[in-house]
């Protein structure tokens, strides 16, 4: 066989470019191995892809701070562009060169990957920080000085079972508003409350752009922007169905219980809550550009700096550019979503969405750490309430740990803790079951935000492309879990063989095994 | 040890192989099992060893009963296909030929998982469970009878969720420590949701209350707090 390789001038450069990368890493990793021997210290290394102004810098003061505590230790910082991190990470996990701590989100770790090459965190979290001495939070388990209690779905892996790393930011969205164009549209300044105003701001949008001449969008969405708007809507019109769909007892209903509960025939995508889900869904992104899911991210943030958009959803982690580009008065509101006074829209809902997961700034031990008692020391530094107060203070990201302060700038992006939490996760990105989501909005996103087809063309092209989509992610499931289990085998049976020390280790490590095999029992026998 | 938290289980086989003990042997073929890259050979080289162990006269008696149980595990999990009735043979070999030993207590679990689990209506799936429930394991070692639990528990609340051994399996996992906290957040839940929807409403809420004291910042305390509410006053 024959392999065959790109040979345009443009590919040759971007091979060049990254083999390049890859060398100058390469190099700069074996030169600090080096020196780390040479002097006898304990080296801990991060990385993380979080380029943004005041993030590295602020990484650097508190690795600073550490090490002036802890003269022996060397902590050494590698930010890595966001767009060769997800090659760059598999290859230093691959090759065993993987730092100690590397931070995640959206790499397509899958739980194979996950289980393989990070360390479980979980019992670790049981014990109080002891950086925080001396703060309310002196006697509070690690787990529990994060305001998601480390139980959000990027924390804690409900398939492993496991905690797998520890996060400094609470990435929260709203609506951002060119407050211009929005003036001259709507005559007021009042930013919608309710998902029918959002709508009504849409429609009149509509309706000027066509009066003006003057091409304009409602809502400027790219994949990266429309995504958090449609797993929002579609998660707070299934809320009910945690309490109504009795699942497996335990007030939750997980991406994989949810598609046992439809595999099983208990619950369809015509049933009321995904009808729902798809409907809110549907009204909005009906208002969103042809081809959004194509688009991709600086190109619509361009637009909308542009001036051709009134609204646009993103991250807290945006508002430092936005505002530095956007030529016009920039405003920030909640993203409004139906409540249960919609006239039209509130079956299902419970009320507001929870914001305290924990996502940005996620780090993760990796197995092949040469001092891991030292990088998680570290962790536990950098994630104690003073060090992540400075962090937001100088990052601009909203604090992950409890009692740390909320930058003045960045207020109207304070999490709201109290919201009810909801199933449906699916439109949330690719995730474990990315054939379940490439047709739920890819395949036929078409149809789901066309201006004139009913609901029901979509819905009957789900009923054809569904059923085999779901069976490819579960037996995937599957097989991820299996090997999981088939190395917690071995795990737990040498250090059972070892010694009776890891009497405790093993008996919560096959709690976790047991869960695993209980929820595949389950999975086989709906199948 | 380093090498096997660090998943390196290929160096650590190559260590256990230069001690010729059973111990060293058994330990080895665990190993094999996740020995990379993870081919059928290794697993069925694994298998022979432990079943010369098992079979071996001269073979330490603590040693045996866990040849036993990793025979039972290959198929049950290592092997792809193996039909459910020849694992169910291999975990009752063991629990026959050994059933005080700590193996034989997990195989106990094991077993009734396969059992329970079994493709059936939902009236067999309730027949079975009252049948099964009727056994008395012998199980002294807490890591089977937290499993012993769960495993009823979760099938009861999947096949006859008003049942009220499933309060019961739930209270009895519950009261076994170590717990790990997403385990026993769960267990709680699993007890208090049982007694709400059997009209046991003291039980629900002193159960729902221990919920929102453990975890204060658990993701599921406004479900907590809302069912709360619900309970008459």
């Amino acid at each position: 066989m024959k392999l065959a390789w790109p040979h345009t001038p443009a590919s040759l450069i971007g091979l060049t470019l990254i083999a390049a990368f890859y060398g100058v890493t390469t190099f700069h990793l074996s030169r600090q191995a080096y020196q780390a021997r040479a002097e006898d210290v304990v080296v801990i290394r991060f990385a993380h892809w979080n380029l943004e102004e005041g993030v590295r810098e602020v990484y650097d003061e508190i690795a600073a701070a550490y090490m002036a505590l802890h003269p022996h230790v060397h902590v050494e910082q590698l930010a890595i562009p966001h767009r060769v991190y997800p090659a760059w990470l598999r290859t230093q996990l691959i090759g065993g060169t993987a730092p100690d701590l590397i931070a995640l989100g959206g790499q397509g770790i899958t739980d194979e990957l996950m289980a393989r090459y990070f360390q479980p965190l979980t019992t670790d979290v049981e014990a109080p920080n002891p950086y925080n001495r001396g703060t309310p939070l002196e006697a509070v388990s690690w787990r529990d000085t994060f305001v998601d209690g480390l139980t959000s779905h990027h924390i804690f892996n409900e398939r492993l079972q496991e905690v797998y790393s520890i996060g400094l930011g609470v990435p929260t969205f709203r609506g951002y508003y060119n407050l211009d164009l929005f003036r001259e549209i709507m005559g007021h300044e009042q930013l919608p409350r309710t998902f029918r105003e959002l709508l009504d701001l849409c429609e009149r949008t509509a309706a000027w752009s066509r009066q003006q001449g003057r091409a304009v969008l409602p809502i400027a969405a790219s994949v990266h922007h429309a995504l958090p708007l449609l797993h929002a809507l579609a998660a707070v019109r299934t809320q009910r169905l945690l309490i109504d769909q009795p699942g497996r007892g335990v007030l939750i209903l997980g991406d994989e219980d949810l598609l046992i509960e439809m595999m099983a025939g208990r619950l369809s995508w015509r049933d009321p809550p995904m009808v729902d889900a798809l409907a809110a869904m549907q009204a909005a992104g009906r208002w969103f550009p042809p081809g959004f899911l194509q688009t991709q991210r600086e190109d619509m943030a361009f637009q909308f700096v542009q001036g051709r958009a009134v609204m646009m959803t993103t991250g807290s982690f945006d508002l430092r550019s936005l505002r530095s580009q956007a030529p016009f008065q920039l405003a920030v509101g909640p993203i409004p979503l139906p409540d249960t006074n919609d006239p039209e829209f509130s079956r299902g809902v419970l009320g507001p969405l929870p914001e305290i997961a924990v996502g940005s700034g996620r780090f993760a031990l990796t197995r092949n750490s040469r001092h891991p008692s030292a990088a998680l020391d570290f962790l536990r530094y950098l994630s104690s309430v003073n060090s992540n107060s400075r962090f937001a203070a100088r990052s601009e990201w909203i604090p992950a740990v409890v009692g740390a302060q909320v930058p003045a700038t960045v207020k109207a992006f304070q999490p709201n803790p109290d919201g009810f939490p909801a199933p449906l996760n699916l439109f949330a990105g690719l995730g474990p079951f990315p054939d379940v989501f490439r047709t739920m909005l890819n395949r036929h996103s078409d149809l789901l935000f066309s201006r004139t087809a009913p609901l029901e063309a979509y819905l009957e092209a789900v009923d054809r492309d569904f059923p085999p989509a779901l069976r490819n992610d579960l037996e995937r499931i599957t097989r991820h879990r299996r090997a999981n289990l088939r190395r917690l085998d071995t795990l737990i049976g040498i250090l059972e063989l070892d010694s009776p020390a890891w009497a405790d280790r093993s008996t919560i490590l096959r709690q976790s095994q047991l869960n695993q095999e209980i929820a595949q029992a389950w999975l086989e026998y709906n199948q | 040890m380093e090498a096997v938290q660090q998943l390196r289980f290929n160096d650590a086989a190559t260590l256990m192989a230069a001690e010729p003990t059973p111990s060293h042997r058994l330990a080895e073929a665990v190993l094999k099992l996740n020995h990379q890259p993870r081919t059928r050979a290794q697993v069925e080289a694994a298998q022979a060893t432990l079943e010369y162990l098992a079979n071996d006269a001269h073979t330490e008696p603590e040693v045996r009963p866990w040849a036993l149980y990793y025979l039972a595990r290959i198929l049950h999990w290592h092997l792809d296909q193996t039909p459910r009735e020849a694992t169910l043979a291999a975990y009752q070999r063991l629990i026959d030929h050994h059933p005080a030993h700590p193996a034989a207590q997990l195989a106990q679990s094991r077993r009734l998982l396969l059992l329970l689990f079994a493709p059936a209506t939902a009236t067999e799936a309730r027949a079975r469970l009252k049948h099964h429930g009727k056994e008395t394991p012998l199980l002294t070692e807490r890591d089977a009878r937290y499993a012993y639990h769960v495993v009823f528990a979760e099938a009861y609340q999947r096949f006859a969720p008003e049942d009220p051994e499933l309060a019961e399996h739930t209270r009895r996992a519950l009261a076994i420590t170590p717990l790990a906290p997403a385990q026993r957040a769960d267990l709680l839940l699993r007890l208090a949701e049982s007694a709400r929807r059997r009209g046991d409403e003291a039980t629900a809420r002193v159960t729902y209350l221990e919920f929102l004291r453990s975890y204060p910042r658990q993701i599921r305390r406004p479900l907590v707090q809302k069912r709360l509410a619900e309970l008459s006053p």
